[in-house]
């Protein structure tokens, strides 16, 4: 019995910090930007009619060879000949400062995204702003938030980045893509915010709103232009996020 | 010392059980936010973020309004382009797209600050500088691009005298190790 608790005891503690590590193995996901119930059909922005999972893999080794996090990739596929790829670099660079106006910017967007924030975390942003300063508790919360992940700060960067007159996420435009594929590609774990990236690759909540007036997503900001001039189809789209350590 | 060794063992498992469902982290969170909740929001504070408040949610929908203008400009080459050449149209319908994310941004700050609860409020006062970075990305956009930018410009300027005693601090560089 003795031995048979040690042994437990030391196989729980360890077990957690084991499988957080995950395994050292090139692995991938990929999430479809479809449309929220009630919204338009989820054919139209079904992106495996389009991208094989070769040209998946293909897409990612491109990506894991470089040292830029994010790529735009547009292309177009339904028409021949298809055109090539156009692949833009959003962010280039290290990101912006993370201050806490953008700790509480990050945290609006997340709430009209319809993600749930942590009652502890608000309180402890508020306790923040009220006195001026960053305290202790809520760089744990943060933490414990995944708000402090790479891939947070991607997400920030692109639903609320100001993006250039003319442009699909900067992307300059030399014809009208039917294809937008979004290329998040990280060394490090990224389970953590992919609950928040699902929420952005939904489109609006509400059915047959082409944009809301808040909480625009990034499938929001794929659509809005062929919803605007109306006549052509909505482009096939997805995000797909490379990690060596997924979980 | 006969009791000690009944709940000896129980007491290991119980604690390995709590080791591996991270139990004892959320407790060490909890107690970080109640040792905080009882100098929150000081008086001068308070009535700080309502003057705050009350002078965003005076500025912010005139911000929103001038993109509205500049969308309508959009709209209206999107429209004559449509037949003649449906790039130009598709870019224009892009730009219309940008500004309102740009505009569904700055709406999403309004919302907060209308928000009944403090803590919201709160936080869309303590947001309105990282507002400000893109304001200027914007202005830099509109001068590329050669539009009129005069009047964002000194909405600009209004904006950084509202905002510029809000707190603005860095989180330090061991935060996100």
């Amino acid at each position: 019995m003795k031995n048979f608790v040690c042994l437990w005891f030391f196989g729980t503690a360890f077990f957690n910090s084991l499988y957080a590590a995950g395994a050292p193995c090139f692995s991938y996901e990929v999430y479809e930007h479809v449309n929220a119930p009630g919204g338009l059909p989820m054919l139209t922005n079904s992106a495996s009619d389009n991208y094989a999972d070769t040209q998946k893999r293909l897409n990612h080794q491109a990506i894991l060879a470089g040292v830029v996090p994010v790529q735009v990739r547009i292309g177009r596929f339904t028409s021949m000949p298809p055109a090539p790829w156009i692949v833009h670099v959003p962010f280039v660079g290290l990101p912006p400062p993370m201050t806490l106006p953008n700790i509480n910017r990050m945290i609006i967007r997340r709430r009209a995204h319809g993600v749930a924030i942590s009652p502890a975390l608000l309180a402890n942003l508020a306790a923040s702003n009220a006195a001026g300063a960053i305290t202790p508790a809520l760089t744990d919360s943060l933490r414990a938030g995944g708000y402090f992940n790479n891939m947070s700060f991607i997400l920030n960067r692109l639903t609320l980045g100001v993006f250039p007159f003319g442009t699909i996420f900067g992307v300059p435009l030399a014809f009208i893509p039917d294809s937008v594929l979004l290329h998040i590609a990280l060394p490090q774990r990224v389970s953590k915010n992919l609950n928040e990236l699902a929420h952005s690759s939904l489109s609006s909540p509400i059915p047959g709103a082409p944009i809301m007036p808040g909480g625009v997503t990034v499938k929001d900001m794929i659509n809005a232009p062929y919803a605007l001039l109306g006549g052509i189809p909505l482009p096939d789209s997805a995000t797909v996020v490379s990690s060596n350590r997924l979980q | 010392m006969a009791r000690y060794k009944n709940i000896k063992y129980p007491a290991f498992l119980l604690f390995s059980v709590c080791m591996s469902l991270g139990a004892f982290g959320a407790t060490a969170t909890l107690t970080s936010l109640e040792e905080e909740k009882g100098d929150r929001q000081p008086k001068r504070a308070c009535v700080r973020v309502q003057r705050k408040q009350e002078l965003l949610l005076e500025h912010l929908p005139r911000q929103i309004e001038f993109l509205k203008t500049l969308q309508e400009k959009f709209k209206v080459t999107m429209d004559s382009q449509r037949e003649v050449n449906q790039l130009a149209a598709f870019k224009a319908a892009c730009s219309i797209a940008n500004l309102q994310s740009f505009s569904a941004s700055i709406q999403d700050v309004i919302t907060c600050l209308r928000d009944e609860n403090p803590d919201f409020v709160s936080i869309g006062v303590g947001a309105s500088p990282a507002l400000k970075q893109d304001i200027d990305q914007f202005v830099s956009y509109l001068d590329e691009a050669g539009m009129p930018s005069d009047y964002f410009k000194s909405l600009a300027e209004e904006f950084q005298k509202i905002i510029g005693d809000i707190p603005n601090p860095e989180f330090p560089a061991d935060s996100f190790l």
